[in-house]
C-alpha cells in the first residue's frame, strides 16, 4: 500500500448566492432579450421576441445586442436593463 | 433582477458545472437544439415553440417560469462551500491508484509515474524553492487553481521528468499560461526553450527535435498537459474542454529547444530577441492551431516560398493569430545568402509584403466573430477600416513582432515548417533553479 501526492490544485471556496426574486407575472412588464453576439445567432433573439410578443401581448419585449464580442462585458447595458427593465432573457451561442 | 438564460443543449454539462462554481446551482436554464448559428429564423421559431431537448418541457413555459415562478428554499440558499484538496491520495495499491488517476481524468491516458512522496521529494531537489511555496494560479478550465512547488513536482513526476527539468516546468507553471484551453476551436500551444538549460538537461534541438526521441522534449510538454488538467482544472472533454476536433499538438504542445549553436551570424536566439540575456534561460508560449511545411510551394528562393506561405494565413488583425517559421539551419543559411542578415529583417520583409484587401479581411470567420464587434465598438484601427473601400490594402500581420522565427533541426535537409503561432509571452526559467 502506498500514498501519493495529490497533483490537483486548490480551488477557491464557493459562495452560495441567492437568486433574484422572481416577478409575479409578465403582464405589464418590460423584458429585455439580450443577444450576446455569438456570430449569426441574432435570429434566435428575434424569434423569441416574436413568439413571446404573440403569447404575452401585455408585455414589452426589447431586443438589445451586447456591445463587443461575445466574451466582453457590457456594464452599460446591464445598468440600462436594471433601470428600465423588469427581467431579461439572455441568449448564448453557438 | 430575474434572468432566463438560454444555451444550446450540447453545453448542458458545462452550464451545470459552472452554475455550481458561481454559487447558483439551481440556475433556471433553458436549452435549445444545437447549433443555432446560421440556422434560419423559421427553424429558430420551431425550436422556441418546441420542447427543451434536455428537460423535454415546452421552451416557452420554461422561459416564462424562469422569470416568474417563486424561488424555492434551495434557490435562496446562502453560505460557503469549501473545497479542500487533501495533500495525499491513498493509501492504496499501485494498481488502484493508477486506476484512480485514469478514472478521475488526471492524465493523458498514457502510463504515468505515480507521484509518491519519495519521488516527489527527489523531484524537489531540482529547485531551491521550498515545497510549500505558492507558485501562482493556472486556469485551464473555468476557474483558476492555486498551487505550490510540491504540486508542480507531483505533476512533473507523473510526466516522467528528471529533477533537472523542474526549473523549466516551474517557470511554465508560474507563467499562468495553460497549455490546454476550453475553447470549441481546438487551438493549441507551442512551447520553445532557449538558453543554457537546453543543453544542461539534454534537450534535442537537432535531428528529430520535434519528434518523440528525447526525454526532456517529450516530458516537459507532457508536464504542461498535466498541469493544465490538475492545477488548472481543464482537459475533460464535454466539461472543461470543448475543442470540437481536438488537436494532436496537445500531446506535448510542440515543445522543442531552439538550435542556438547553429544560428547564422547576426541571428539572435528567440529569447534574446525578447530582451533576455544569452546566458539566461527562458520558456516561450505560443498560441495557434497547426504546422504545415514547404512542399506546397514551388519557388526556388526560400524567402519567396515563405512569403507565399505567410500569405495564406489568417490576418492577425483577427483574434489571436500570428505566424511562426521553424527553419532548419540549412534554410537559415540560405536566407542569409538571400539577404536576410537577421531574423528581424525577415519578419519585417514578411510584414511589409503580405497585404490583404479589406474586402477579404472582413470575410474571415474569426474576423466576423471578434474583430467586427471591436470595430463596431469604435476600437481602432478596425473602426476606421470599416469606413474605407473594400479594395484598400492592409498589412496581413499587425506587426513584425507577430512573425516569429526559430532555427531547429539537424541539417539533413533544407526543410522548414510554418504555423499560425502567435507569441503569448516569454518567461525566465533561472529564477526557478
Amino acid at each position: 500500500m502506498i500514498s501519493v501526492v495529490n497533483p490537483r490544485g486548490q480551488f477557491p471556496a464557493v459562495q452560495q448566492a441567492p437568486m433574484a426574486t422572481r416577478l409575479d407575472s409578465l403582464n405589464k412588464k418590460t423584458i429585455y432579450i439580450v443577444d450576446v453576439r455569438w456570430p449569426y445567432t441574432h435570429q434566435l433573439a428575434e424569434e423569441i421576441r416574436n413568439v413571446f410578443s404573440e403569447r404575452y401581448p401585455d408585455t414589452k419585449f426589447v431586443i438589445r445586442e451586447k456591445t463587443g464580442s461575445y466574451m466582453e462585458d457590457d456594464p452599460k447595458l446591464w445598468a440600462e436593463i436594471q433601470e428600465q427593465g423588469n427581467g431579461a432573457i439572455l441568449t448564448v451561442g453557438h | 433582477m430575474p434572468i432566463a438564460p438560454i444555451v444550446t443543449e450540447v453545453f448542458a454539462p458545462l452550464v451545470e458545472m459552472h452554475a455550481k462554481l458561481v454559487g447558483k446551482p439551481h440556475l433556471r436554464m433553458t436549452y435549445v437544439p444545437h447549433p443555432i448559428s446560421r440556422v434560419p429564423a423559421a427553424t429558430c421559431r420551431k425550436y422556441i415553440e418546441g420542447n427543451d431537448p434536455v428537460t423535454g418541457r415546452p421552451i416557452i413555459d420554461e422561459i416564462a417560469e424562469a422569470l416568474t415562478q417563486p424561488l424555492s428554499g434551495e434557490e435562496k440558499r446562502t453560505g460557503i462551500e469549501e473545497r479542500l484538496v487533501p495533500r495525499l491520495m491513498g493509501p492504496d495499491t499501485e494498481e488502484n491508484l493508477h486506476r484512480l488517476f485514469f478514472e478521475n481524468k488526471m492524465t493523458d491516458f498514457l502510463p504515468i509515474v505515480l507521484p509518491t512522496e519519495e519521488k516527489v521529494a527527489e523531484m524537489l531537489k531540482g529547485t531551491s524553492h521550498p515545497p510549500d511555496e505558492v507558485v501562482g494560479e493556472l486556469r485551464s478550465g473555468y476557474e483558476a487553481g492555486s498551487f505550490t512547488v510540491e504540486k508542480v513536482a507531483a505533476n512533473a513526476v507523473m510526466a516522467g521528468a528528471k529533477p533537472g527539468y523542474m526549473p523549466v516546468i516551474l517557470a511554465m507553471a508560474a507563467s499562468g499560461v495553460a497549455a490546454i484551453a476550453t475553447s470549441t476551436q481546438s487551438f493549441a500551444r507551442m512551447i520553445v526553450i532557449n538558453g543554457p538549460i537546453r543543453n544542461e538537461i539534454g534537450m534535442n534541438s537537432g535531428i528529430g527535435a520535434m519528434s518523440p526521441f528525447n526525454q526532456a522534449n517529450s516530458v516537459i510538454g507532457r508536464a504542461a498537459t498535466f498541469m493544465s488538467i490538475n492545477l488548472g482544472a481543464g482537459g475533460v472533454p464535454g466539461l472543461t474542454y470543448w475543442g470540437s476536433q481536438g488537436n494532436t499538438c496537445d500531446y506535448n504542445h510542440v515543445t522543442f529547444a531552439e538550435r542556438e549553436e547553429d544560428l547564422p551570424p547576426g541571428w539572435k536566439p528567440y529569447h534574446v530577441q525578447k530582451g533576455f540575456k544569452p546566458e539566461e534561460s527562458a520558456v516561450s508560449f505560443f498560441h495557434g492551431y497547426s504546422l504545415w511545411h514547404w512542399k506546397n510551394t514551388y519557388e526556388k528562393e526560400k524567402h519567396k516560398a515563405i512569403l507565399r506561405m505567410a500569405s495564406w494565413n489568417l490576418p492577425s488583425g483577427a483574434y489571436q493569430s500570428g505566424f511562426s517559421l521553424l527553419l532548419d539551419p540549412i534554410v537559415a543559411d540560405d536566407l542569409v545568402r538571400e539577404g536576410f542578415s537577421s531574423k528581424e529583417s525577415l519578419s519585417e520583409f514578411i510584414h511589409k509584403n503580405t497585404k490583404v484587401t479589406l474586402e477579404e479581411f472582413w470575410q474571415y470567420h474569426l474576423v466576423e466573430g471578434w474583430t467586427l464587434p471591436a470595430a463596431q465598438k469604435g476600437i481602432e484601427p478596425y473602426a476606421s477600416w470599416m469606413k474605407q473601400p473594400g479594395d484598400t490594402l492592409i498589412n496581413r500581420y499587425r506587426s513584425p513582432d507577430e512573425i516569429s522565427l526559430f532555427v531547429v533541426g539537424g541539417r539533413t535537409n533544407d526543410f522548414w515548417q510554418v504555423g499560425d503561432w502567435r507569441p503569448m509571452g516569454s518567461f525566465l526559467i533561472d529564477e526557478w533553479r
